[in-house]
Parts: structure tokens; sequence; C-alpha cells
């Protein structure tokens, strides 16, 4: 396995992840993965520490699905759900698709970072060429909008007990 | 209580925080609600994901019981009928080979290599011996 195989091996779900967040569509986030890793794998893997390529790689990813959006082709208003999910799983779930979508654009592309692709403060900052700073306190204003609007549903949600993960892995990840 | 909110934030997204203000932060009971909510939050974000890509990944199940065996056997049975059917109609007797012509070749004994004439006889001679024999 080369080098390039191994890195798009190690972030393919965490790039896919974030791109179905951001543009909403199963297959638009499937094919823009595949271009993102065909883009890496034309100009190679820089020679950067792990932080580095990282950011490299969701800036990419973050361009393209901005670029996806901006040709017009845009989000579905929500996302459907299989029936994995438990019924009262799905109405905190759709509950939390409608409030991510109308956090302002950088808010929620920041959350989502963190949230569905698991990168750190540096990584946000240099993927998405933002100050830290600015990170830290949209990824705060972005968890104070969502607490805002699912108030209720979390609220309900806590009875049921809390969990410590980490951020940027799926459910079930870790059991 | 912004900026104690996120010393919160850092803490749990892994930032290396200092002890003190995440102490101040969780000693409010605001700072504790939101830490909670956050946890919250993420593990929404995660099932979520799950739920989306079950629904891509797995496509919604055709049909979910399998077809009757009664039917499976039917259909099986049916299809080979009816093959053995249609060969029955449209087989026709093979036609009777027609052997091409033969030619013989007779091999002629080699003048290449003459056999050299003998130059001791010896001839053997069998006898009926009472005394011999297997019985």
């Amino acid at each position: 396995m080369t080098d390039v195989e191994r890195f798009c091996a190690a972030h393919h779900d965490g790039v896919f992840r974030y791109l179905r967040r951001v543009v909403g569509a199963a297959e638009s986030a499937r094919d823009l993965t595949q271009e993102v890793f065909l883009r890496v794998s034309r100009a190679g893997v820089p020679e950067a520490n792990d932080i580095g390529q990282r950011a490299w790689l969701f800036r990419i990813a973050r361009n393209l699905a901005l670029n996806h959006l901006r040709d017009g082709r845009r989000r579905p208003p929500t996302v459907t759900f299989g029936s994995a999910a438990v019924p009262a799983t799905q109405e905190l779930a759709v509950a939390l698709s409608h409030a991510i979508d109308a956090l302002p654009d950088l808010d929620r592309d920041v959350f989502l970072l963190r949230e569905t692709a698991g990168l750190s403060y540096e990584e946000i900052a240099a993927a998405s060429e933002l100050p830290l700073e600015s990170v830290r306190s949209r990824l705060h204003r972005a968890r104070q909008a969502l607490r805002a609007t699912l108030g209720h549903s979390l609220a309900l949600r806590e009875q049921r007990g809390v969990r410590c993960l980490p951020a940027g892995t799926r459910d079930g990840d870790d059991r | 209580m912004s900026s104690e909110l996120e010393i919160i934030d850092a803490f749990i997204d892994g930032q290396r925080v200092d002890g003190d203000a995440i102490k101040r932060a969780l000693s409010d009971p605001e700072g504790r609600a939101y830490m909670i909510d956050a946890w919250l939050l993420r593990e929404a974000v995660q099932e979520n994901e799950t739920g989306a890509s079950y629904a891509v990944t797995v496509p919604a199940a055709r049909s979910a019981k399998p077809a009757p065996r009664w039917l499976v056997a039917a259909a099986i049975t049916g299809s080979l009928l009816g093959a053995y059917t249609t060969g029955r109609i449209t087989a026709r007797p093979a036609p009777l080979a027609v052997t091409p012509p033969t030619t013989t070749v007779v091999a002629q004994p080699s003048a290449a290599f003459p056999v050299p004439a003998a130059t001791r006889v010896i001839q053997l001679e069998f006898h009926a011996s009472n005394t011999s024999g297997g019985d």
C-alpha cells in the first residue's frame, strides 16, 4: 500500500461524513469524496505533519463542497433516516438537521469540521483559513445556537444518559 | 460566562486547558449544563451520521419476506419442463455420419538399412519328456 493509499484509507470516512452533512445528499457526497481523493492521488500528499496534511485534505473537501453548493446544486432541506434509528432518536435527528442548516455558513462549517470530521482547532483554522480565535468563538456560537434550538429535545435525550464521545467518530465505533 | 463556556468547549474538544479555569467553569451549574448539552449534541450528530449512512448503504430492502418455497419449487419445475419440451420439439435426428474416403498407406521395408547375412544358425528342438511337467 502506498502512502497516498494509506492516507486515503485513513481519512475516507471522515471526508465522506463531513461532505454528507455539508451537501446533504449522500450520492453527491460520495461523488465529491471520490473527487477529493482523485485530486489527492494526482497531487500527492504534501510533506507536512499530520495536522497539516489533514487540514490540506479538508481544505480540498471544503472547497469542492462550496463549489458544488455555489453551482446551484442546493442542499436538500432535510436528511432522510433509515430504520436503524429508533423513533425518539429520529425526532432529535430531524430537528438537529434543521438546526444545523439554520446556522450561519461559517459557523456551520466549523461545527461540522469539528463534530463530523474530528479536526482539531488548529486543523479547522488551517482548513477554513480562519484565525484560531475565530474558530473557537464560531464553534462556541454554533453550539450555543444548537443548544437553544434543541433545548427540549436535548433535555429528553438527557434522560437516557450521557456518553463521553470523541468528535469525528461514528456512533457505535467505540462499542 | 461565555469565556468560561469556551473553556468547556476546549476541554471537551481535547484541547489543553488550565486546570483552575475548568474547575471554575464547572463549579457553575450553567457550565455543567453546557457540558452535558455539548456531549448530547455530539452524540446526536454521530447518531445522525449512522442513520444517514445506513439509509444510503442499505438500499431499502426490496422485499423483506423471501418468496415462499412452493413458489420457488414451482418455478424450477416449470422451467425444467419447458426446457425439456422445447428440446423435444426442436430436436432433429442427427444426420448419418459420412465417412471420408480413406487412404491406406502400406509401409514398404526400407532399403536404406540392409539386413546382414546370418553367420550362425541355432536350431532349437523340442521333445516331449515324461519327467518334466507341472503336475
